[in-house]
This record gives C-alpha cells, sequence and structure tokens, in this order.
C-alpha cells in the first residue's frame, strides 16, 4: 500500500527536475501524493482517526474519499488551465491571421512600387 | 497586450482622425463578411455588396475553411484574413472587429458569408446608426413579417431567448441570434477586446447594453441559404440554447465593462 505513493511521488520530483513537469502544476500532485502516503503510512492511527471522524465505518473507504476529493481539485486545476490556454490560443492565432494579412498587403505595395 | 497591429495602422487611423477634423466627411464603411466552407455562396455574397456599396471596403475572415472560400475571396480582390484553424463566428467575427478598429473604420457591418442577409439593406443599417443615435444596429427578421420562414421549434428558442434578453435588459429585441448587424467606433472598440466567442450574437446583445451602448432593431428581409450547410441541426440547438442562456446568466455576474474610458453619455 505503501508503494505506490512513494513510487508515483518519486515520478512526479522526478518529472519536475527534467523540467517536463512546471512546479506550479505539480503541486496539487504533490499534496495529493503526499496525504495518500501520510495516510497509508500512518494507517492504524490517523486513517482510523480521520474515518471516525469522517463517520466511515470502514477506515480504506475513507481514503478513497480523500483520494476523490483531491483528484477532482487537480482535475478542476486541468479545466482552468485549459480556459486560459484556449485564449492564449485564440489572441495568438488572430494576431498571426491579422499580420498575414498585412504582410501580404505590404509585400503587394513593394511588387506595385518595383513595378513603377 | 501589445498589438503590433496597431502601431502598423497608426497612419491610417491618424487619415481617419484629420477627416473627422475637417468637418463633413464620407463615412469609411468595412464589411465584415465571415466565412466557415462557403464557397457555394462566397463569390455572389461579395459581388452583391460591392454592387450595393461599392465605397465600402470587405474583409473575409475565413475561419479556417478546409474548401475554396479563401481562394474565391481572394479572386474578388477583397482583403481576406485567414484564421490558422476553425476559431468559431464569434473569434472570427472579433478578427474582423480588430482589424475594423486598427485600420480606423467608422462604421462595420456583419454580412454572414451564406447569402441569408440581403447586402441592399446594408445602407438601411447604417443610417439607422445616425438616425437613431444607435452604436449598434440589428436586423431583425420578426419586427415585420417578410415572409421569412423559420422552423417552429427554432422560432421557440428565439422567442424563448427574446425574451429573456429583452426582460435582462428592459428593451424588446425581437431576433437576438441576427447577425446582420452595423456597428460605429465605439461599439467596434468594445468588440474588437470583448466579444463572446461560441454563439456571440444573443449573449453580446446583453453585453452591449451593459457596456452602455445603445442597440437599436430595424426590420430585414433575410433570405434562405444560398447553399453551403447551416451550422444548426437539432441536437446543436438544443446545447445552443442552454449554452446562451447560461453564459448570459453567467455573465450578469461579471462586473459590467464599459464601452470606451468614459461611460456614454445618455442624452
Amino acid at each position: 500500500m505503501l508503494v505506490v505513493p512513494v513510487a508515483l511521488l518519486a515520478y512526479v520530483v522526478e518529472q519536475v527536475r527534467r523540467r517536463r513537469l512546471r512546479e506550479d502544476y505539480s503541486l496539487l500532485w504533490l499534496a495529493t501524493l503526499g496525504v495518500m502516503f501520510i495516510l497509508s503510512l500512518f494507517r492504524n492511527t490517523l486513517l482510523e482517526e480521520v474515518a471516525r471522524i469522517m463517520g466511515i465505518a470502514y477506515p480504506p473507504a475513507a481514503m478513497f474519499v480523500i483520494g476523490f476529493g483531491l483528484l477532482l481539485l487537480v482535475m478542476l486545476q486541468f479545466s482552468i488551465i485549459i480556459t486560459r490556454l484556449t485564449e492564449q490560443n485564440r489572441q495568438a492565432a488572430q494576431q498571426i491571421a491579422l499580420l498575414n494579412t498585412r504582410l501580404s498587403e505590404l509585400e503587394q505595395q513593394l511588387k506595385e512600387q518595383a513595378e513603377d | 497586450m501589445g498589438d503590433p497591429i496597431t502601431a502598423t495602422h497608426a497612419n491610417i487611423a491618424e487619415r481617419g482622425v484629420e477627416r473627422e477634423q475637417s468637418g463633413k466627411k464620407p463615412l469609411r464603411l468595412l464589411v465584415i463578411i465571415p466565412a466557415y466552407n462557403e464557397e457555394d455562396s462566397l463569390g455572389r455574397v461579395i459581388r452583391h455588396v460591392h454592387q450595393a456599396q461599392p465605397d465600402a471596403d470587405i474583409v473575409v475572415i475565413n475561419d479556417g475553411s478546409t474548401d475554396a472560400t479563401a481562394e474565391i475571396a481572394g479572386g474578388h480582390g477583397v482583403s481576406v484574413v485567414t484564421l490558422p484553424y476553425n476559431l468559431g463566428i464569434g473569434t472570427a467575427m472579433q478578427t474582423g472587429f480588430i482589424f475594423a478598429r486598427d485600420r480606423g473604420y467608422d462604421v462595420a457591418v456583419q454580412v454572414d458569408g451564406d447569402g441569408q442577409h440581403d447586402p441592399d439593406e446594408i445602407g438601411q443599417l447604417v443610417e439607422a446608426l445616425e438616425a437613431n443615435d444607435a452604436d449598434v444596429v440589428i436586423g431583425s427578421r420578426y419586427i415585420e413579417d417578410r415572409g421569412y420562414i423559420t422552423p417552429k421549434l427554432r422560432r421557440l428558442g428565439i422567442l424563448i431567448l427574446s425574451g429573456i434578453i429583452s426582460a435582462i435588459i428592459g428593451q424588446r429585441i425581437t431576433d437576438p441570434t441576427s447577425g446582420f448587424r452595423a456597428l460605429n467606433r465605439h461599439a467596434i472598440n468594445f468588440c474588437a477586446s470583448e466579444y463572446p466567442f461560441d454563439y456571440p450574437e444573443p449573449e453580446s446583445v446583453v453585453t452591449f447594453k451593459r457596456a452602455g451602448l445603445n442597440v437599436v432593431e430595424i426590420p430585414v428581409t433575410m433570405n434562405a441559404r444560398y447553399g453551403g450547410q447551416s451550422s444548426i441541426t437539432p441536437l446543436r440547438s438544443a446545447y445552443y440554447m442552454i449554452k446562451v442562456i447560461m453564459a448570459i446568466l453567467v455573465g450578469l455576474l461579471r462586473p459590467a465593462s464599459k464601452a470606451r474610458g468614459e461611460a456614454r453619455v445618455v442624452q
């Protein structure tokens, strides 16, 4: 049970080290995996206590609920980032299109001047 | 945002200002034709606009078409702005408004590339801007019955939208989905910086009013499409309605942006 979060934590850190994952985007992942790791480490004390507070009779189920909640946050973050990228992409495409038009106009003008 | 195009066109914009200062000046009119795969109808639309408004400049916003739309537009000697991929009518129109703003046009008219709008009526839209002291004039199919036949379900959808929008802005709007519109400089500047992207027409009516722009509807005649495919299918219509209503309602939660640095002076 401990191996999976540890391996994933190491994997995320390695991706950040190689600059394949940005630090800010890795934070939620690290938090999620960190919480999973701590809950598995102290499954006989902390996890049982947390499950009791949450009113869940079977402690491992509490871990699923917490993990699910954290993953929801990760996905929400994705949606927000995608929205921002879409907006930036839209503006970039508009500028490229307008500059292209301007460029061909200028080329046309130059050609006409050269012909005169 | 840094805008290299504005700088490039500073000279053109200045000429517009000079003309304004010298008193009487002819309006610089730009007809914006958004076109996505409209090779069947675009040529006819362009020729008709030329014939109806010989002094107007035309720009075709080619929204990533995969057919001969770009070639047809280029072959007619009008300006063509080709988006690198399909980005939707709202983004295409906003590109046109940026084009109009950067080149200092006084009035921009949207005419769809499918031939639904009658270029002979562009003049009426433009005149209605000045006559009503309006910033935006919308050509409506539903003020007068001029024989335009709308499928029943779509008519119902438009009625619902029109009811919601009219209630929100406190002004009766009969055809909020109409894309046949004329905009003055204030409206052009506003749309160049802020324009809804997905199904922009109904939503923009609300943002116009909230920005303090004066919106007026006049009756127009619309034709059936010349060719091509309407982008509206039954399934999309349902999505369309939900999306537009949601967008309008969520939009109300945002602070209203002003159309200019200062609020429009209301007489």
